[in-house]
């Protein structure tokens, strides 16, 4: 999908504007931003809002996130062991050093 | 007031317009605009227009995107009403002014990314096709000297091409930095502005409420049906009685134009008033 962001009111009504008027290319509305099907009309739709208000729109491509594909396993492994602890107060990185898992610091300093 | 026209002075606090006279004219005329070429043919001595003075001064067509709340602000405002959001929203504007999201256009880094890709792309199917070609004269047993050299020629061209669309990458990688630095300055100034904009809508919300008592007692006292409602937001009726209401509620120094053609005399305005015959 494309994700579109507005920056300015003006941004922001022109986005309003081309939802509306083309309900069948938007996925989501957010507000100030919208999720538009990957296709040539959604692209096109993206673009004209681009070329109208410059910078203050941005425009990114979105994918589902496969984790089995995208993500190393001791990712989701944390991840999940994280996520169905029994005790609940405790901050991840000290969860993590007790088991193991990758810390905050370590996987922040590596792209996927 | 005094009313200089086509050599003739009047002096009055409720004076006849000839129809020939603008609007535009007329706007300069109070204002006092010196540098304007009508000068010779309209004069007017006239007190300063004060705060709200721009938003009242013609009842009979008032501003279209204004509210009762919005007369009845500027009626409050002329009359000294201040406020209470004034000083967050002079803080807000401030903030704002200081805000400065520099452009950034990525445009060109895009395309940089893209046409490296693409030379890449052709540069290794020419890598292949001469390799082919290459191989296919070893089974042969022709001559491979020159395909050899126009291989090594394109393995050459293709590693500077890999080595251009890096470097075309990483530059890409450095503006998009750049740029996601700048939204958060334009999201910033965003917020201040909708910060702006509400502070300022509820200052109006309670300047009008304010003056509503007063607002109330002007509807019974103007030509018009009116009816208020519990507040500013409340009111059923036609734009113009609002209007002339709030002239009433206002306390204005400077005339006001009454092109209503509803008074036979204006003072129950309470005001300067220049008035012509509704056409």
């Amino acid at each position: 999908m494309l994700l579109v962001v507005t920056y300015t009111r003006r941004a922001r009504t022109a986005l309003r504007n081309v939802c509306r008027a083309h309900e069948e290319t938007v996925v989501r509305r957010f507000g100030r931003a919208a999720l538009f099907d990957a296709t040539e009309f959604g692209a096109f739709l993206a673009l004209r809002l681009r070329v109208e208000h410059g910078a203050d729109v941005q425009i990114e491509r979105t994918a589902p996130l496969n984790e089995f594909a995208d993500v190393p396993p001791a990712v989701r492994e944390a991840a999940t062991a994280y996520a169905t602890r029994e005790r609940r107060h405790t901050p991840y990185a000290k969860f993590a050093v007790g088991r193991g898992h990758p810390s905050p610091a370590a996987m922040r300093g590596r792209d996927l | 007031m005094r009313l200089h026209v086509d050599g003739d002075v009047v002096e009055g606090s409720a004076i006849e317009l000839p129809t020939t006279i603008t609007a535009a004219t007329l706007r300069r005329a109070i204002r006092a605009d010196r540098d304007d070429p009508d000068e010779d043919t309209l004069r007017l001595d006239c007190s300063r227009p004060g705060p709200g003075h721009a938003q009242l001064w013609q009842p009979a067509t008032p501003p279209p995107r204004l509210s009762v709340v919005g007369l009845l602000a500027a009626a409050a405002r002329s009359r000294g009403y201040v406020a209470s959001q004034r000083d967050e929203l002079a803080d807000v504007l401030a903030a704002l002014e200081a805000i400065e999201p520099r452009p950034t256009d990525t445009t060109a880094a895009r395309r940089a990314v893209a046409e490296s890709g693409a030379a890449v792309e052709r540069l290794r199917e020419t890598v292949a096709t001469i390799r082919g070609r290459l191989q296919a004269r070893r089974t042969t047993g022709a001559a491979t000297d020159e395909a050899t050299v126009d291989l090594a020629d394109a393995i050459g061209r293709l590693s500077e091409a890999e080595t251009e669309r890096v470097a075309a990458e990483q530059t890409l990688e450095a503006a998009e930095r750049r740029a996601r630095a700048n939204r958060t300055r334009r999201e910033h100034r965003l917020r201040l502005r909708d910060r702006a904009d509400n502070l300022e809508r509820a200052a109006r919300r309670e300047l009008a409420a304010r003056v509503h008592r007063q607002f109330v007692a002007a509807l019974a006292v103007v030509p018009g049906d009116g009816r208020a409602g519990g507040d500013a937001a409340g009111y059923v009726g036609d734009d113009v009685t609002a209007a002339l209401a709030a002239v009433r509620v206002a306390s204005l120094d400077a005339p006001v134009v009454d092109e209503t053609g509803r008074f036979a005399s204006a003072d129950c305005l309470d005001v300067p008033v220049l008035w012509r015959s509704f056409k």
